[in-house]
Parts: C-alpha cells; sequence; structure tokens
C-alpha cells in the first residue's frame, strides 16, 4: 500500500506506545527473522522455538493477558501490531505458527484455563519455550467442529481422550495441544471439554502430514493421534461440557486478529509488486505507469483501506466489550478472500518469474490460500453472516 | 476526541488491566437529532413519498424550506471549530436517514444543498453576507456548476465556459450540464476559466457566483435516467457575475479541498442507500415464494446477501474512519477517494443484486432497489469519477 494510506488506515486506532512496538517489532523482524526466510522455506521448517523464544525475551508474548496470568496487561491493539508485523514476513508460516500460538491457543488458557493450566502450559508458553499448537479438525469434521469424534471419557482425576486429529498448524513443533474433545453425552453446543494435551503424554502419536500447496514449512502435522491418553482435570480449559463454547468464542476475536495479518500481508504485496513494476519495463515503458497496471492495482489498494477499518472497527468492538460477533464474520470473509486476489494479482504482475517457488510473490499466493479455509471457511463465515442477520437457514 | 487522549497503551502501569474504552470513530452523542429526523419524517410523510420523486418536477424547494424549518440543517452544521465533530456525525446522521426515506431520492438534494453549495460558500469570504444563514434556514439554495458537455467532466483544466469584462461588469459565456439542483437553484456556483485575468491577477479558473434569474441564464431539467428531476443544463450567454467568489487560478484550488469532504459525504449516503436495498431486499426474500418456499431459504440467496451485508459493514467502516480524519481536520484526498471508489463500487453491487433477488418487482420504477441502481450510476460520476478517484489513490 502507500504509504498515506497506512498511515491515514492507522490514525486514530493506535496509541504512541503501539506505534514504539511496531517500530521495535519491525527492526526485529527485520533483522532476525527475514533473512533466514528463504532458507527456512527452502528447508521446509522454521525454528519456531527460537523465534517464539527471542519475541518471549523481548517480552512481546501475550501482552494483552492479565499480569497475574504472565502478560502485560495491556489491550487487544498490542497483538494486531504484532500480527501485523507478522503480516510483513515473506513467509506466512512464520504468521500463523506465531499466530496460533499466541493469538488462538494461549487466550484459551488466559481466559479460561486454571491455576495449573496457567503455570504448565500459559506461563512457559510465554516465554516461548513451550510451543502450542491447535488440534481441532479431524477427517469428519472441518468446519463444523461440533462434529469432533474425539471422544473424553471422565474417569478418576481427569478424562481418557482417544480419537485423531488434522492439520494441526505447526503440530510438529508443538509440546502441547489444545485439543476439543466430546463428552459420551455430548449434545450441541454442551458436552464438550476443551483439554490440553502435552505431546510427551502417553498414548499420543504426531505424524507430518502430505505435501501442502503452501505453508511448506509450518510444521503441519497431519495426524495427532490420541490413545487412551490420560488428561487431569487441571489442564481442561472452561468448564466440564463447555469446551465448544469455550472454543466458540475464542473463533470470534481469533479471526479478526488474524484478517488484520492477512490484511498486512496484502498490502505488503502490493507494494512490493508497485516496486517491482516500477523497475520492470516492456516495450519501451515501465508497466507500472500503465493505466490498466495502475488502475488494477488502485482498486486493490481501496479494498485493503477498506478492510482495515472494518478489522479495526472489529478489534474496538472486542476490546470495548460489545457484540463483534457480526463483524468477526464480516472481517474474516472480507480479508480472505481479498488477500487470496491481492495474491493471484500481483503473481500474475511478477510475470514468468513468479512462477518459481522460491520468488516470495509464488510463497505468498500458496500460503494466502489457506486464508479461506482455515480457522472458519468463507462458507462458514456467509453461515454465521446469515444467522446473525436473522436469516433462519431451516 | 477525548476517548482517543485518554486511550490506555503500553504506557498503562504494570498489572493495570486496561479499561474497555472505544477509539472507534464517532462517539458523539446523536440520538436527539435521530429522533429529531424520525418525527420530520413521520410529518413529512406526503413530502417524502416516492412517486413524488419520479416526476421531472420533484418538491426540491419544499423539501429544503421544510428541512430548513425543522432545524435539520443548522443541527449539521459547526458554529465554530470546536463543533466540527459534532456537526460532521449529525450530517452522517442526517443523509443515513434520508437514504431510507422515499427510496433514498430526497436525500440527493438535500445532500447537494447542505454539503456542496452551501458548504462551499461558506469557506468563501468573498460569499455575499447572509447567504449561508438563509441557506442553513432553507430559504434559499445554490447550484454548483463545473461539469462542462464536450470532454470536461473530470479534467477540469480544459473549461471553454469563460468569464471576460464587458464594460464595467463581467459576464460568462458557456454551458454546463449534469448540475444537480439547478432547476431549483437561486443561485450559481460557476467554475469559468479566466483567459484575461480579469477576476484577479492571474488566469486560470475562476469560481463565479451568478444569479440564477439573471439575463443571460437559461436553466433546464435534463432527461437523466437517475436522478430523475433533479439535474439541470444551464446555458450561459453573457450572463452578468453577481460575486467573484475565488479570483482566476484559485477557483480549482477552493474546489479541490471542498471535494475532499464532499466526497466522503457522498461515500457515506452512497453506503447507506446501499445499506437500505440490502435490508429492504433480505425482507423482502422472506415474503417472496418461488417453487413452494421463500426465497430465503435458498443458501445461496442467504450467502449472496450476507457477502452484500458484509461489504455493507467495511464500506461502513471506511466512511466513518474518512468522517473522523475530516473532523480531526487532516483527510487526505487519496482516502476520500478511496472511500467514495469504495461506497460506488458497492452502491453498484448492491442495488444490481437486490433488483435481480427481487426478479420483475425489482425491474418495476418506485422500487427501492431500481431506484438506488440508476442513482448510483450518476454518483459514480458525480464530484469525482471512479476513475478519477482510482488516480488520487494511486498518487497516495
Amino acid at each position: 500500500m502507500t504509504a498515506t494510506l497506512t498511515t491515514t488506515a492507522r490514525a486514530g486506532w493506535f496509541t504512541e506506545a503501539e506505534d514504539r512496538l511496531r517500530e521495535e517489532l519491525t527492526e526485529h523482524f527485520a533483522r532476525q527473522v527475514e533473512p533466514h526466510i528463504p532458507a527456512w522455506e527452502s528447508a521446509g521448517e522454521i525454528p519456531l522455538r527460537d523465534i517464539l523464544t527471542a519475541l518471549g525475551e523481548r517480552g512481546m508474548l501475550g501482552l494483552r493477558f492479565p499480569v497475574e496470568r504472565g502478560g502485560a496487561g495491556h489491550s487487544a491493539w498490542s497483538h494486531v501490531v504484532l500480527a501485523e508485523c507478522l503480516g510483513e514476513l515473506s513467509s506466512d508460516s512464520v504468521g500463523m505458527s506465531v499466530t496460533v500460538h499466541n493469538d488462538m491457543v494461549a487466550p484459551m488458557i488466559a481466559e479460561a484455563g486454571g491455576p495449573e493450566a496457567v503455570e504448565r502450559h500459559l506461563r512457559p508458553a510465554l516465554t516461548g519455550r513451550h510451543l502450542l499448537a491447535h488440534a481441532v479438525s479431524e477427517p469428519g469434521a472441518g468446519s463444523d467442529v461440533a462434529a469432533v469424534a474425539t471422544t473424553a471419557v471422565p474417569v478418576d482425576g481427569g478424562y481418557r481422550v482417544s480419537g485423531t486429529k488434522q492439520w494441526v498448524i505447526a503440530g510438529m513443533y508443538a509440546d502441547a495441544y489444545a485439543v476439543l474433545a466430546r463428552l459420551p453425552e455430548a449434545k450441541p453446543p454442551f458436552g464438550y471439554v476443551l483439554l490440553m494435551v502435552p505431546r510427551s503424554a502417553e498414548g499420543v502419536t504426531v505424524g507430518p502430514a502430505d505435501p501442502t500447496l503452501g505453508m511448506r514449512a509450518a510444521g503441519v502435522a497431519g495426524s495427532v493421534r490420541l490413545d487412551e491418553v490420560f488428561v487431569p482435570q487441571s489442564d481442561r480449559l472452561g468448564g466440564h461440557g463447555l469446551g465448544l463454547v469455550t472454543q466458540l468464542r475464542q473463533f470470534e476475536p481469533e479471526r479478526i486478529v488474524s484478517a488484520c495479518r492477512a490484511l498486512a500481508i496484502a498490502a505488503r504485496l502490493l507494494r512490493d509488486t508497485r516496486a517491482r513494476l516500477a523497475e520492470r519495463s516492456t516495450f519501451g515503458e515501465s508497466v507500472g505507469s500503465r493505466q490498466e497496471i495502475v488502475f488494477r492495482l488502485a482498486r486493490l489498494e481501496a479494498d485493503i483501506a477498506a478492510a482495515r477499518q472494518l478489522a479495526y472497527t472489529g478489534i474496538d468492538r472486542w476490546v470495548a466489550g460489545g457484540d463483534h460477533r457480526t463483524v468477526s464474520a464480516a472481517v474474516k470473509l472480507r480479508s480472505s478472500r481479498l488477500t487470496r486476489r491481492v495474491a493471484r494479482e500481483c503473481l500474475h504482475l511478477y510475470g514468468a518469474q513468479g512462477q518459481l517457488t522460491e520468488e516470495g510473490v509464488n510463497r505468498a499466493f500458496r500460503d494466502a490460500r489457506l486464508f479461506s479455509i482455515s480457522t472458519g471457511s468463507d462458507e462458514m463465515m456467509l453461515t454465521a453472516l446469515a444467522r446473525l442477520n436473522g436469516w433462519a437457514d431451516d | 476526541m477525548t476517548e482517543l487522549s485518554t486511550a490506555p497503551g503500553l504506557s498503562t502501569a504494570p498489572g493495570a488491566p486496561a479499561p474497555p474504552v472505544s477509539r472507534a470513530p464517532g462517539g458523539i452523542p446523536t440520538e436527539v437529532f435521530r429522533k429529531q429526523l424520525a418525527e420530520f419524517s413521520a410529518a413529512r410523510g406526503e413530502l417524502l413519498a416516492a412517486d413524488r420523486w419520479e416526476s421531472q418536477d420533484p418538491p426540491v424547494r419544499e423539501l429544503l424550506g421544510a428541512a430548513g424549518a425543522a432545524g435539520l440543517f443548522r443541527a449539521a452544521w459547526a458554529v465554530d471549530e470546536a463543533d466540527r465533530p459534532r456537526a460532521l456525525w449529525h450530517a452522517v446522521e442526517l443523509h443515513t436517514a434520508f437514504a431510507r426515506l422515499g427510496n433514498g431520492a430526497p436525500g440527493a438534494p438535500l445532500l447537494t444543498h447542505l454539503d456542496v453549495a452551501t458548504r462551499l460558500l461558506a469557506t468563501l469570504p468573498a460569499a455575499p453576507a447572509g447567504l449561508v444563514e438563509r441557506a442553513l434556514d432553507g430559504r434559499t439554495t445554490a447550484a454548483l456548476a463545473v461539469t462542462e458537455p464536450g470532454g470536461a467532466g473530470s479534467d477540469l483544466a480544459s473549461l471553454t465556459t469563460a468569464v471576460r469584462r464587458d464594460k464595467d461588469t463581467l459576464t460568462v459565456t458557456g454551458e454546463k450540464w449534469f448540475i444537480s439542483n439547478a432547476p431549483y437553484a437561486d443561485h450559481l456556483l460557476v467554475l469559468a476559466d479566466d483567459p484575461e485575468a480579469v477576476t484577479g491577477s492571474r488566469t486560470g479558473p475562476a469560481l463565479l457566483l451568478l444569479e440564477a434569474t439573471a439575463p443571460g441564464v437559461a436553466r433546464e431539467t435534463l432527461d437523466t435516467s437517475g436522478h430523475t428531476g433533479l439535474t439541470g443544463r444551464i446555458r450561459l450567454d453573457a450572463a452578468p457575475v453577481h460575486t467573484v467568489l475565488a479570483p482566476g487560478g484559485h477557483g480549482l484550488l477552493r474546489l479541490m479541498r471542498h471535494w475532499i469532504h464532499e466526497r466522503v459525504m457522498v461515500a457515506v449516503r452512497m453506503t447507506e442507500l446501499a445499506s437500505a436495498v440490502v435490508d429492504h431486499a433480505a425482507e423482502a426474500a422472506h415474503h417472496r415464494r418461488t417453487f413452494g418456499s421463500a426465497l430465503i431459504a435458498n443458501q445461496q440467496v442467504r450467502f449472496r446477501l450476507a457477502d452484500l451485508s458484509a461489504q455493507v459493514l467495511e464500506t461502513r467502516a471506511a466512511v466513518h474512519h474518512g468522517i473522523r480524519l475530516l473532523a480531526e481536520g487532516g483527510c487526505p484526498m487519496a482516502y476520500a477517494a478511496v472511500c467514495k471508489y469504495r461506497a460506488a463500487e458497492l452502491l453498484r453491487t448492491a442495488a444490481d443484486e437486490a433488483l435481480q433477488l427481487s426478479g420483475a418487482d425489482g425491474y418495476r420504477t418506485g422500487h427501492p432497489a431500481q431506484r438506488a441502481l440508476r442513482d448510483g450510476l450518476g454518483l459514480a460520476l458525480a464530484g469525482g469519477t471512479d476513475e478519477l478517484m482510482l488516480l488520487q489513490i494511486d498518487r497516495g
């Protein structure tokens, strides 16, 4: 995006302290992370533990969580800053893995975990030494999370959990998984439990995923098999039977934070593409100065600028305690589709060079395709929007 | 805005949870005005009836008079600099309410009156005394005449209308068209070239005030698909200049500043028109039945409406941010262009899809989506075309 529009888009939403945090994170990522990305992507693996530990040492993880739970007591806007800085990185394997840890699993422990779960999982996670992943999807339950077949049978002191989870981002790197399981008597939305399951627990087997279009360095676990795994009651997040409710409640804010990352990716791609087209000439003329190109990029600029305001509005409602369900679904839908479109158009504008898998724009195109599928598909967002508008579907 | 100055950030004392404070644009109470608008629409049902606004002679002056007498314009007008945020958010409330009255049609002359003509006049020190005050009371109105036939739409540097000195008087000769409210205006604010620097020390576009009934001024209503009866052609044949509002070389500069405001306000109106037609389409989809069930029972219909509702939310968030920037006195031209382009795109899409969802009923004159589709086409041109907006976005 143009610098003017980016500055304008943020006016009034961020404090000076958050601007300083942005500068600090930008500098840290530029020095410590971005230079290594080509090699990491080429190897298909990122040093997630090192990345998170470096963030933890700088006090940049869990900023919004209460101090008594290991956080810094700041507002969710600090997490938006992190999300936007992650979007500046040329690998969303990094962006998504950090997001899963800091903005998908950690919040559930901070908000619904008991004191022992906080000590065991959250505090070490915020130092970056205990990696968290989210094991929700199953072969028969993607967006329809209520259909999970993994079962938690109550036993003395806890649960015995059996089932298989799949498509776990950062699952190969993680030390513990947030697992949604049904109780034997589950009746949606009740009768589920959300449990923190250490990878080291007896009965846990983790296997890599088949090759994927993108997210090739995200350590995607193809399966997390749970065979009669004992989980103590103290590692349950939320009440007995309230696991699905706890999970669904978490989806709403996490989608807005993810949308901020997606839109930052889109803005970065547009900026990089502009810079490249300014240098690229065909038939004796700069490609970037051609009217068709100018208009095409300006349309995308306008769309990103508008979607950012929706994302910030959603964050604001959430922070201020307002109803953010509709905005959450709307911005997840809009930002996912838009980021995919931006990535596709930018890929095209890079010409043949964009077809090389090592090119940043190629990776961005492959990585961004997941936005419309993960953490609630576009179709789920449309369904949610229709329901929230009162357009019944029965 | 007080929320912004007290908003907690990372400087909050360690351990203190951030209190829930909104940083969103607005936060200015408008409930009293909203009630006033509801009372106005209830009392003026006949004046606001959609069919009256489909004629070639809609009751524009009656509406402006009634709205002025009811204090609607003054409520949306800043008495001083500090009052600007309050006034702007009241203007948003005004245009939001009128987007849902009379198929949105009466809101067009209202916006032209308040946020184009009167707002521009108020920025011009040379404007005749008392004119703005009378306009705020709804007793007089002006039309901004810029566009010309023959190519000078967005390209304002190639004006053919010109001002010249004829003995002791300045006169204007030329033609303007697609001028909103021109058939109903008492005054015309005419952008004209000043090739001989007769209005000041420089050549170039000047902004001039003419009396609409002066000799040499001929007006006619254009037969247009949208903004029915609201748009006019003006022929000027040595028409006398009443006041030089901005001398040669300064006219366009004045307008450029004004257009930032106008574009954001037009974007508010377009967004709310889109919102109104989406809501109407959703409501109608519950009643319209096809193949034995309500239209809304189709997933495809719900998804289409859900998608449109998400676009409305997004565009509203964008234009409200534009209002915040205006209130703080610093909306860049590129951001105003984002607002206008996005809102035009939204209105076009929403009106077209809403019409489709209504079937043949939507094709009928008198249907809100059909009216919005027609008006939306004109709004994508007025005050700067989509293409001009894209160029301004590109410039950043």
